[in-house]
């Protein structure tokens, strides 16, 4: 090794003062994904392990945020996944782009409320809608739109190259819609055509 | 290039567009067209608000569980002994 092995002391220092204080975002992305908060608490607990142990490796002034969620996604993928068998891509031939849009202009809103039908639906429900998309799909989304993490990032932490990224979001995306306009008209938001 | 930059144009862009993944260059035409095409700026700002809706609407922040954070903290103490 040509640099000096940090001292334990000083990594768990600022591990404790640069690390530690994202837990909060991280548990609750780990809510998100796992969507059990037991699972959720030991799958942040292994991420944070694991970071510590791998934090000499990290470069200091790169993304800390990102890099705590590659691992925990990798943690996740590892752990969790295995217990799930689902499917792996949507069926979104028949969803065409921009399809959520579409919907709601033809069911006759008004201009200044076509996202106020959306808006209206509970929390839960939209939150239903995303957890319906297979798992690749939902984590695109999720890292996207709930998390804010670019494309780039996105790449990174998911380990697939960026055009894979913009697929798998723009396919989630088009399920999404498609599910929560299935979940306007179940509560009747809009007259039926 | 062309200066004309139409409604297909947007419609192909709009999605890295409200992402923020659009080069300088196209999300300036992109924004000059918004300003001069009423029904695609209607499309754009349906789409920039769903995404907002989705955010909000999946966000929140699950309490952390009281003893999670001292458990961690224990535990990389217990590492940084053990490594040493």
């Amino acid at each position: 090794m040509e640099h000096e092995t940090p001292r334990a002391s000083d990594l768990e220092a600022r591990f404790e003062a640069e690390a530690l204080p994202l837990l909060p975002g991280l548990y609750a992305a780990a809510n998100r994904l796992t969507r059990n908060p037991v699972d959720a608490e030991d799958l942040v607990q292994e991420t944070f392990l694991r970071a510590y142990r791998g934090f000499a490796q990290f470069q200091p002034g790169t993304n800390l945020r990102a890099w705590l969620y590659r691992i925990l996604m990798n943690t996740f993928i590892n752990s969790y996944r295995k217990k799930q068998r689902e499917p792996q891509t949507v069926s979104d031939e028949e969803i065409e782009d921009w399809y959520l849009y579409s919907k709601v202009v033809e069911g006759g809103a008004e201009r200044s409320a076509e996202s106020a039908v959306i808006e209206a639906l509970p929390d839960e429900e939209v939150q239903a809608a995303l957890q319906s998309l297979p798992e690749q799909f939902r984590v695109a989304v999720l890292l996207a739109d709930v998390e804010g993490f670019s494309y780039k990032e996105i790449a990174e932490i998911t380990g697939v190259p960026i055009g894979t990224v913009m697929s798998r979001l723009h396919r989630g995306r088009k399920a999404l819609e498609k599910a929560l306009w299935e979940a306007v008209r179940e509560r009747g938001l809009v007259r039926d055509l | 290039m062309s200066e004309t930059f139409d409604c297909d144009d947007v419609l192909h862009d709009l999605e890295h567009f409200i992402d923020g993944e659009l080069d300088a260059e196209r999300s300036a035409h992109l924004a000059t067209h918004l300003g001069e095409c009423s029904p695609c700026l209607r499309h754009a700002d349906f789409q920039r608000k769903l995404k907002e809706i989705v955010r909000s609407k999946c966000q929140e922040e699950a309490a952390l569980p009281g003893a999670l954070l001292e458990r961690i903290r224990l535990q990389i103490r217990g590492t940084a002994t053990a490594g040493e």
